[in-house]
Parts: C-alpha cells; sequence; structure tokens
C-alpha cells in the first residue's frame, strides 16, 4: 500500500499517521495476557452529547465538534465517539473487501479514539485507549470525583437541572445533571452524580459537552471483551502514549516499519502535530 | 456485593467537625413487584440535617446495594429510582439496618430528547447553518432562509455574498444542477426540505484540483434532509384591478444520481421571472465578461432604468418563463446537464426623466423628457453540458445557443415641443458558444490544465427616430421626417490556455501558455426618412478589428496554517488592428507588457484574518468602443470615436480584516481599495442648449483615481432569534473630462449605510427592520458647482401568527429622495393573509393587497460627473391577489 505524498501529511494529526499504519500492517501484536472477560448487557438509554473542544490551547481556531454515545444498560455503560466507530467500520469495510484506499483524506476524520465501559455496581471505570495502532485498557475505581452540588437550579431540555462542580486531571468542571433521569452517568469518566449529567464544561472553555439527544429503547446492545486488549495502568499508559506520539519516527524506525517520505519532514510533522494537541481532557 | 457509596460534600463540610458522628452503614435489595431483582436502579441517601449531603450507589445484578455515612442527626432519606418504576422515598432511622424496598412500575414515560444541533456549527472549513433555527412560520423558500443567515448576504437580484464575496458554486446535496443561475433554485425549493445551509470555504470544485490549486472562494451547498427529495412548490394567483394572474410550477427531484428542477411561471403582477435565469456566480474557471456572451448596445430607444424598488412596484409586464434542468447520469463517472429556458415578456414603461447637465461656467443645461416605452422580449438559451468531476480526471464540455428578439417602442415627450419623438428599435441576438475545460494528474502531485472557449455572435439592430433627430448635425439645422439607424455586429472569440500545475507540500506553481483572439466587425448605416439620394460616409461604419493576446503566465501559491500568498506574473504580448475602409481609418498597436498581481490572506488568530492584495495591468479596452463613423445610440446621442484604442494602465491596492466566531455568531469585516488609472484617450463631449449631446474621443493622456472603504457587523443572538447587520461604505474618484471644450476634474463621493435586524424571539410573531442611506455628491473643476443628492429608504415587516395556521403579515416602505426641487417622500403598505389548511400536504391560501395607500409617486435621482439624472416612475396602482400555493 503507498501512500501518494509526503505532502498529504502537511494537515494531518497524529490520528491520520495512525490509520495509515493500520491499513499498511494487519499485524497483531503480542499482549500480556489477563483473565478472558467478556460481558454484555442491552441499553436502555441512549445519550448522544455534542462535544466542542480546542485541541490546541494557543489557537481558538483549532475549536471543533465531534458527537459521542452513552449506551446505559443495567450494570454496564458504553462511552464512544462517532467518527471513530464511521472510521472502524469503514477501515474493516474496505480489508474485507480489499478495497485499497489510499486517500486518508476519505476516511473519517476521528479526534477522540478512545472508548469507556463504567460497571456502577462494581465502581469501576475501565478506559480502552490507543498507542499506535494497539489497544490498552486501564481500569480506575470509583467514585473518581468528588462533586460540589450548589442549590443552583436550570432547566435544560425540559429536564430540571442542578449545578455541580468537581477538579480532576488539571480541570475543573461544571456539571448540569438531572435527578428526574435515574442513573449516576455522564460524558467521559463522569459520573458519581444523584442523576445524569445533560451538560458539562471545564471551566477555561476548552472542553463542552452537552446533550443533543436522548432516546429511552431497549436497543443496543453493549458488549465488552478484553481478547487482544493489554491491561496497564493509568501512569504507564499515560506515560507510553506520550513517548510515542513524541517519538513517532525512532519507534517506527526501531520496530523496522516503514516512513513514508524522508524521515527528516516526517519528524517536522509528528512533532508539528505533537506541538499542537497540548490540551488534552485530562491534564494530568 | 461490593458497591460502597460514595459521598458528595459541600468543601466547606470537610472542614466541619462531623467526622465525630457514628458511621451508620446500609445495605439492602430493590425488587420489582414481581418479587425480582431490580439491577441498575440509583439509590440516594440524603441526611435532613444536612441537605447539601448525598450519597449515590446503583444496585449489582441481584438488586443489592449498600452505603455507608458518617453524618450527623437521627434520620435519613432514602430514594430510589429506576428508569420505568416509581421513585419510592424511605424515611429511616439514622443507623446501620438492612432494607428491603419494592418499586412500582410507572408507566409516565420520560421524555425523549431530540435537541437539534447549535444553529451554525463548523467542522474544519465548512460551516453549517441549521435551517429549522432561522426559519420562521412565514418563510416557503429557501431564499427567505439565506437572507437572515449571519454572515451571508443575498442581494437584491439574488446574488449570494458570505464575507464580502460571490459565492463560486451553488450546489444541492453536493450536486451542482443549475450551475450559476441558482436564483431558480433559492426561490422555488422549499425551505422546509433542506437540513442545513453549508458554507464550504476554500471550496475548490475541481477534484482533480484538490489539494494541488488552493482557492480563496467560498461555495454553498443545501444539505437536504432526505436522499430522495421529490420537493417543489405550485402556486396559482388571480385579482384586481386591473385584472391580474401570477402562476408558478415547479417542481423539483433530487436523488443520489439524478436531479431535476423544472418550472414554468406566468405573471402580469410585475413579478420578474427572468431574475430567475440572471447568472450570479462565476464559472469554472472564473472567465471575465466574454464578448459575445453580452449583446451589444449598439442603438435603442431612450429608456427608463429600472428604480431600486422591488419590480412588484413599477414593473407592467406580461411573462411567462419556461425552463428545465436536468442533472442525469452518462456512465459512472461522468453526467450530462441540460438547462434550457425560454421567455417572453411584454413590458409597459412610463415616466419621466429630467437631466441636468452642469457646465464648466456653471451654467445648466436641463432638459425633460416624458416617456412611454413598450419592450417586446423573447429569449433563448440552451446548455448541454458534459461533465466529468473526479478525482483523478476532469472534463467539462458546455455547448451554449442562444437567441434572443427583441423590439422596443418608444414615445418622448419633450417639454416646449408639441410633437413627441417616436423611437421603433429591434435588436435581435444569436451566440453559439463552446466551452471546454480538462484537468488530469500528470504523476503525483502534478496536473496538466486545458481551457478553450470558441464564441461566435451576431446582432444586427436597427432605430428609426420620427421626427428626424439632431437636425443641427444631421439638416444643417432644418427639420426633417425621421431617421434611421441600422447596425450590425459581429464577433468571433476564441481564448485557449494550456496550464501546468504542480506542487510541493506549501508550494504551487502554475505555468501557463495560451492565446485569446477576436475578430468584431461592425456595419452600420444612418439614413435620413426620406432617404436622401446619398448617405454621407461619416454616417457609416465598415470596420473590422481584431484584438489578441498572446501570454505566458507564472503562478506561484503559498499556503501553509497561516498564510496564503498567491503571485500571478503573466507576460502579455497584445495585439490590436482596426480598419475601416470607407472611412480610410486604420490603426493598429502591438505591444509587450507584464500585469503582476499578488494578494495574499493571514491568519492572524483562528477568528481573525487579514487579506490584502495589488496589482498592475495595462491593457486596451473593448473593439466594440471604436466606430469611425457617427452612430445614433438614442434620439439624443450620436456618437463618434475615431480615436486610438483606449489603452488603460492601472494600479489597484485593496486590504480587509475579517473576523468570523460561528461559535458566539460574531462577523466582522472592514476592507479599504484603491486604484489609480491613467487612459490616453479623453472623451470630449458637447453639450447643446437643446440637451443632445455629441460625445468624441480625443488622444489625451489623463488620470483618474477612486477610493472606497466598506465595513460591516453582523451577529446572531441565539436566545433571541435574532440577526443584526450593519454595513457602511464610502468611495472617492476623481476623473478628467473635456466638457464644451473646457478640461474640467469631476469629483464624485458617495456614502452608504445599511442596517438591518430581524427579531424572531417569539412563537407567534417576527419583525423585520431595514434601512439604508445613500448620499452622492459632485463637483466640478475648482468652482463650487455640482450637486448633492441623498436617497432614504426604510422598510418594516411584520408577522404575526394569532392561530396555528393563520399568519398576518404586514409591512410599510419609506422613501425619500432628495435631488432637485423638493424633496419627494413615498410611502407604501402592503398586508397580507395567509392560511395554511390543516392537511399534511402545506397548502397555502393568500390574499395579499399591495401599495394599499395607492402611492403614485416615487423619484430616484442620480448624480455623476457632470449629469444629474432624475427619474419619476408611474407605479402599479392598488391592487389585490388572492393566491393557492401548495409545496410538495
Amino acid at each position: 500500500m503507498q501512500l501518494h505524498s509526503v505532502g498529504l501529511f502537511s494537515n494531518l494529526n497524529m490520528n491520520r499517521l495512525l490509520i495509515s499504519t493500520i491499513l499498511a500492517f494487519n499485524t497483531t501484536v503480542s499482549y500480556s495476557q489477563n483473565k478472558k472477560m467478556a460481558e454484555s448487557d442491552s441499553a436502555s438509554v441512549k445519550c448522544t452529547y455534542k462535544i466542542t473542544y480546542q485541541p490546541d490551547s494557543t489557537n481558538i481556531g483549532s475549536k471543533n465538534t465531534e458527537s459521542a454515545f452513552l449506551l446505559i444498560g443495567k450494570t454496564l455503560s458504553l462511552y464512544q465517539y462517532e467518527n471513530k466507530i464511521k472510521l472502524d467500520s469503514a477501515i474493516d469495510n474496505n480489508i474485507r473487501n480489499n478495497i485499497q484506499e489510499t486517500k486518508i483524506s476519505n476516511y473519517p476524520k476521528a479526534n477522540f479514539w478512545y472508548r469507556i465501559y463504567k460497571k456502577s455496581s462494581e465502581n469501576q471505570v475501565t478506559t480502552i485507549d490507543y498507542i499506535g495502532t494497539k489497544e490498552y485498557a486501564y481500569t480506575e475505581t470509583m467514585p473518581l470525583f468528588v462533586w460540589n452540588i450548589s442549590s443552583e437550579s436550570k432547566n435544560i431540555n425540559g429536564y430540571n437541572c442542578r449545578r455541580a462542580t468537581t477538579s480532576y486531571a488539571g480541570r475543573v468542571w461544571e456539571a448540569w445533571y438531572t435527578t428526574e433521569i435515574p442513573f449516576s452517568e455522564g460524558p467521559h469518566k463522569f459520573s458519581g452524580l444523584p442523576g445524569l449529567i445533560l451538560e458539562i464544561k471545564d471551566v477555561k472553555g476548552y472542553y463542552e459537552f452537552k446533550m443533543s439527544d436522548i432516546t429511552f429503547k431497549q436497543n443496543s446492545l453493549i458488549n465488552f471483551s478484553n481478547a487482544g486488549i493489554s491491561y496497564t495502568t493509568r501512569n504507564d499508559f499515560r506515560k507510553n502514549k506520550d513517548n510515542y506520539e513524541k517519538n513517532y519516527v525512532s519507534i517506527r524506525i526501531a520496530q523496522g516499519g516503514a516512513i513514508y517520505g524522508d524521515e527528516k519532514t516526517m519528524r517536522k510533522i509528528v512533532s508539528d502535530n505533537y506541538n499542537k494537541r497540548n490540551n488534552p481532557i485530562e491534564l494530568k | 456485593m461490593n458497591a460502597i457509596a460514595y459521598t458528595l460534600f459541600l468543601s466547606w463540610l470537610f472542614l466541619s467537625s462531623y467526622s465525630a458522628a457514628a458511621q451508620t452503614a446500609l445495605t439492602g435489595q430493590l425488587l420489582t413487584e414481581q418479587q425480582e431483582p431490580l439491577p441498575g436502579a440509583l439509590v440516594e441517601l440524603q441526611s435532613p440535617a444536612r441537605p447539601e449531603a448525598t450519597a449515590v450507589t446503583t444496585t449489582d445484578r441481584a438488586g443489592r446495594f449498600s452505603l455507608q455515612v458518617s453524618w450527623p442527626g437521627d434520620s435519613l432519606v432514602l430514594s430510589a429510582r429506576a428508569l420505568g418504576f416509581t421513585e419510592q422515598v424511605l424515611r429511616l432511622a439514622n443507623r446501620s439496618q438492612r432494607v428491603s424496598m419494592t418499586l412500582a412500575v410507572s408507566l409516565t414515560p420520560l421524555k425523549e430528547v431530540t435537541i437539534k444541533a447549535p444553529p451554525i456549527r463548523r467542522e474544519g472549513d465548512t460551516l453549517s447553518y441549521r435551517v429549522s433555527a432561522f426559519t420562521d412560520k412565514k418563510d416557503r423558500v429557501i431564499a427567505d432562509v439565506l437572507r437572515k443567515l449571519p454572515g451571508v448576504e443575498v442581494e437584491a437580484d439574488g446574488r449570494i455574498l458570505y464575507e464580502g464575496r460571490p459565492i463560486q458554486k451553488f450546489y444541492i446535496n453536493g450536486a451542482d444542477l443549475l450551475e450559476n443561475r441558482y436564483n431558480l433554485a433559492s426561490s422555488n425549493l422549499p425551505a422546509e426540505a433542506v437540513q442545513d445551509v453549508q458554507v464550504l470555504k476554500r471550496h475548490q470544485p475541481v477534484k482533480a484540483l484538490r489539494g494541488v490549486q488552493a482557492t480563496e472562494q467560498a461555495s454553498l451547498n443545501l444539505e437536504l434532509k432526505k436522499k430522495v427529495t421529490a420537493t417543489g412548490q405550485a402556486r396559482l394567483g388571480v385579482g384586481a384591478t386591473p385584472a391580474l394572474w401570477n402562476a408558478n410550477l415547479s417542481p423539483m427531484l433530487f436523488t443520489p444520481r439524478q436531479q431535476l428542477l423544472d418550472t414554468y411561471q406566468a405573471n402580469n403582477t410585475g413579478q420578474d421571472v427572468a431574475a430567475d435565469l440572471k447568472p450570479l456566480g462565476l464559472g469554472d474557471f472564473q472567465q471575465l465578461l466574454e464578448p459575445g456572451n453580452q449583446k451589444p448596445d449598439l442603438t435603442g430607444i431612450q429608456g427608463l432604468s429600472a428604480p431600486p424598488l422591488a419590480t412588484g412596484r413599477y414593473l407592467f409586464n406580461r411573462a411567462h418563463l419556461l425552463s428545465a434542468n436536468h442533472l442525469l447520469p452518462f456512465s459512472k463517472e461522468a453526467q450530462l446537464r441540460i438547462n434550457a429556458s425560454y421567455l417572453h415578456d411584454r413590458q409597459n414603461q412610463t415616466g419621466s426623466t429630467r437631466t441636468r447637465f452642469t457646465l464648466p461656467d456653471g451654467r445648466n443645461v436641463t432638459l425633460r423628457e416624458e416617456k412611454q416605452n413598450r419592450l417586446y422580449i423573447n429569449q433563448f438559451t440552451t446548455d448541454l453540458a458534459y461533465v466529468r468531476n473526479v478525482q483523478h480526471y476532469y472534463l467539462k464540455n458546455t455547448l451554449s445557443v442562444a437567441g434572443s428578439w427583441e423590439a422596443q417602442d418608444g414615445l418622448v415627450q419633450l417639454t416646449g415641443q408639441e410633437q413627441p419623438v417616436a423611437q421603433r428599435a429591434t435588436n435581435p441576438a444569436y451566440s453559439l458558444s463552446n466551452r471546454l475545460g480538462l484537468v488530469r494528474p500528470a504523476g503525483g502531485q502534478r496536473v496538466v490544465q486545458v481551457n478553450s472557449v470558441v464564441t461566435l455572435a451576431a446582432s444586427p439592430q436597427q432605430l428609426t427616430v420620427s421626427p428626424g433627430p439632431l437636425p443641427a448635425v444631421l439638416a444643417d439645422g432644418r427639420a426633417y421626417a425621421g431617421a434611421r439607424q441600422q447596425a450590425r455586429a459581429e464577433t468571433f472569440y476564441t481564448a485557449n490556455s494550456v496550464a501546468f500545475i504542480t506542487g510541493r507540500r506549501h508550494w504551487h506553481y502554475t505555468y501557463t501558455a495560451g492565446f485569446t483572439q477576436e475578430i468584431e466587425r461592425l456595419t452600420s448605416t444612418l439614413t435620413r426618412l426620406p432617404a436622401p439620394a446619398a448617405v454621407p460616409d461619416s454616417l457609416r461604419n465598415g470596420l473590422r478589428a481584431s484584438q489578441g493576446r498572446y501570454y505566458a503566465q507564472a503562478g506561484i501559491d503559498y499556503k501553509t496554517a497561516r498564510w496564503h500568498l498567491e503571485l500571478e506574473a503573466p507576460l502579455n504580448y497584445r495585439t490590436f488592428r482596426a480598419t475601416d475602409a470607407g472611412l480610410n481609418g486604420y490603426q493598429q498597436r502591438r505591444y509587450l507588457a507584464a500585469e503582476p498581481r499578488l494578494s495574499g490572506r493571514y491568519e492572524l488568530s483562528g477568528l481573525w484574518h487579514a487579506s490584502g492584495g495589488a496589482g498592475f495591468s495595462n491593457q486596451f479596452g473593448s473593439v466594440q468602443q471604436l466606430y469611425y463613423g457617427y452612430l445614433l445610440r438614442d434620439y439624443r446621442t450620436l456618437q463618434r470615436n475615431a480615436a486610438p484604442l483606449t489603452q488603460t494602465r492601472s494600479w489597484n491596492f485593496n486590504g480587509g480584516l475579517f473576523y468570523e466566531n460561528p461559535l458566539t455568531s460574531w462577523f466582522y469585516r472592514a476592507t479599504y481599495s484603491f486604484s489609480v488609472a491613467t487612459r490616453n484617450q479623453l472623451a470630449r463631449t458637447l453639450v447643446r442648449p437643446d440637451g443632445t449631446l455629441t460625445t468624441v474621443a480625443l488622444a489625451q493622456l489623463n488620470q483618474s483615481r477612486n477610493q472606497t472603504v466598506a465595513g460591516s457587523v453582523s451577529k446572531f443572538v441565539s436566545d433571541w432569534k435574532m440577526t443584526l447587520g450593519l454595513q457602511l461604505s464610502g468611495s472617492f474618484s476623481r476623473q478628467p473630462l473635456l466638457l464644451n471644450d473646457q478640461l474640467v476634474t469631476t469629483r464624485n463621493q458617495s456614502g452608504t449605510a445599511r442596517f438591518r435586524a430581524s427579531l424572531n424571539t417569539f412563537d407567534w410573531g417576527g419583525l423585520e427592520y431595514s434601512a439604508a442611506l445613500t448620499t452622492l455628491r459632485n463637483r466640478l473643476g475648482t468652482a463650487d458647482f455640482g450637486a448633492t443628492t441623498a436617497f432614504q429608504e426604510q422598510r418594516l415587516a411584520l408577522s404575526w401568527y394569532p392561530a396555528e395556521q393563520h399568519t398576518v403579515q404586514a409591512a410599510a416602505e419609506y422613501y425619500q429622495s432628495n435631488g432637485l426641487d423638493q424633496p419627494v417622500r413615498s410611502t407604501f403598505v402592503d398586508a397580507t393573509y395567509r392560511y395554511t389548511l390543516p392537511t399534511a400536504r402545506k397548502v397555502d391560501v393568500e390574499l395579499k393587497a399591495t401599495n394599499l395607500l395607492d402611492t403614485r409617486r416615487y423619484q430616484t435621482t442620480y448624480t455623476s460627473g457632470f449629469i444629474l439624472v432624475q427619474n419619476n416612475y408611474q407605479l402599479r396602482p392598488r391592487q389585490a391577489l388572492v393566491a393557492v400555493r401548495v409545496s410538495f
């Protein structure tokens, strides 16, 4: 599989590089063995959140929007991004049909690849995210948030909501939740309030999650399986992911992988992209 | 069971000394009425002593939960909530215990929410406006909504601007059905069929050029709600007085592979159906006005220029328009497009014109004309295009055939003369043209582009005037019966170029070589009636002219995330040759000129950007300006241009600052432009005391200057559903001219302020207001001669929805024209009542009353250079129309 030219990469971010890597190397990577686990639950609620975010804190023009789904079942919930689902199905479809789609720009642009499973009855939050093309999982124990509930209230889309604030991973968050929807849930890892979070934003305005749709139907199945996933801890994951993104070119060379175009240009692109993504949801 | 409660505190709670309180552990189980465990339910514990504190957990698969708190007080409140069940609340003693609760099934469903997307979203270079956020109950077609979008402007003729610049393409579901005649869609497509209006910024319409050739132009896309949409509208109206009729049938079909838009429109209510056929955007390769595409105005009756009013106020017409537009699949990648239309119209114009010429010595010559004109218009145009627009290939060939048959009858009554001047003109025009564009990648980031245009056009025109015009020049001062001007222009035009485009990373280069050639033939005869024995040669033309340009051009484009710079450096070899054997006229010129242009854009931040440009040009005027013999343009204007062809060297500079924030819906811009032009030719005008004019071009170098400054602000207040916009502009220009053999400089200034607001806060009504003030001022020479005119307009429109299916609209317009004499004020009031039938399909019955005050007087005054023109129009009287409209 060949890519047209390096010029193509000039406006692409790290994730774009990863797609190309997935396409080029359908490799299986060894992972630390852990207990095989599979669990499924049927969702009774589907929430769609619109996320407005600014990946580069120095450039307000980098502001963008994406959609994410939160499926809530009895014992399991899943939070994942619409564009990642679209990207997965596009890649699957092309691999299955052996379509050699080489223009990366023809794939959906997905900026958030992670997904989060919450098992509230077991107080577990499991995040599955990528380093390169490889999936890693880490589990955190609830409660993750200490919420300060204020007496302020407002009506959001016909639901009476109350305000609560918390600080988490370097940001102060302001949430609006409703006790009328009986789930201690929210977008991303957010949870632990006596009702569903309809809106949450960081006070500096870099991230904002707003519920755009909610439907109550027994429709989707939430499947959790750890097959092919390596377990790690949050700290190790963050350290390694940062290291990988910063040193993508060197790591690929060390792995004996192909680099598109000349090494110096690639290094520059990778380092530019790294610097532009200076504002993740979780700062520390 | 390992569900441990997590507690929430107001932060100050941690600081207080409640740790002394004993720990209470609650465990329990939730069951349904069928005694089955209830998993996934939310259990919340609160304390009446500390209302801020709360502890929350979720039941496990067995419906069990446990909570631990250390709260003071002697009681606790435990509540259990689950989807589909009624909430249950228990008051407990504050001690460790086991609690079992049974929840009853609830029949009240929770509200489902489908919150619409925010009104304006930006994803990359696409700005999406959600149509429903900008639509109110009175809006029917998409054009009603477009004019309310912040950042988007719609001009009176339907042209759509984004950030003050015309859009390049108008797509429906991503397909280009109408090319640049998009009024057909914007004024007929029901707004309810459209989900989003998308502004595609920096959109390159040629797929094979994407990533190779950057563009700064924006295009518009209407994203329909459904992939397959069969829609359209039908309208039929009748009214009085006089007897009025208005019909419109516009079926449309949009599928992923095929699109169709047909329309038949007819009316005598003053609605200008020809506006739907007006080309508004630029072609694929941004062709400038090419010779042959426009009918030359060789001769004609003295017209009455259209006032800046809605056509429904002044246009007396009888129009029929038939237009068919189809986009069909030809092969997997190619499409065929057919756009054919036929227009038939008869128009009556009645009014008066007062023309004042200010002479260098301060004297004024004033001419008053009462005009009665009738126009007969027949137009036929067909475009047949083959388009293949894919990533690796672009080919588009368009064959256009157009014909128009137009006749004009005019009657002018001059003040102080007994006999009116009768004029009759015919000016048909025919043209045939073929346009080819081809783009092919040549490996890597290299692309070859070929363009070719060939046009053939002819226009035989004739004007008869009686009694004989300009007797002082044409009949030695004696009155005579009449005159006939015959003139025929034939044009052959071709333009061909090959471009090689290549690029790497931030740099793109375009190397172009090509030529254009225009051959023009003008024959004309001006005869006195009854015909004298011989026509003097000075009243004939037998011109053959050819004009060519051979060029090589380098274009450099530099684009990064912040910068976009474009440099075009053409080297033009221009040739020109004209002969008129009968008049011994001959001229020829050749020269080589470099005409560079530089433009740039810089992103100051994600919200601000600046743009600027500078350029030099050195070109010939159009050969159509040249005629060695006299031509009677209209009954009082006789022109001859035997001077060397105009050559204009001009410099122009422009700059602008733009702000665009879709999140707060603020849009600002400020622009400035300056140009200075040096011409080799000066107009020498002789104004006679009777108001007749002779203009001769004189070879004399002269310079003119032009400056324009403009700014605008617009804002959408989403809580109020309110759009606000303010536009300001001013221009200053100076130009020399030779008037009655005296060299003078004319200075023109103009200023315009425009404000618009639309408010749709409430469900029961809406308000729209717009106001504009224009002032024009000119001065002749150093003396303080000249004129100042001002024009003011205000418009207020109210919509009221008293009940679900009823709409009442009332509009008032006020105009004030300050020119010669007293200011003329005109006020118009219109009212519309619309009843929407309670059927699934939208059927409106509408009663529309226009010009309720029966205002008959309306005046416009313009001034430029030494001329001031004040027009008075006969307006349409008070009238009423009942119409039924269906969108389907």
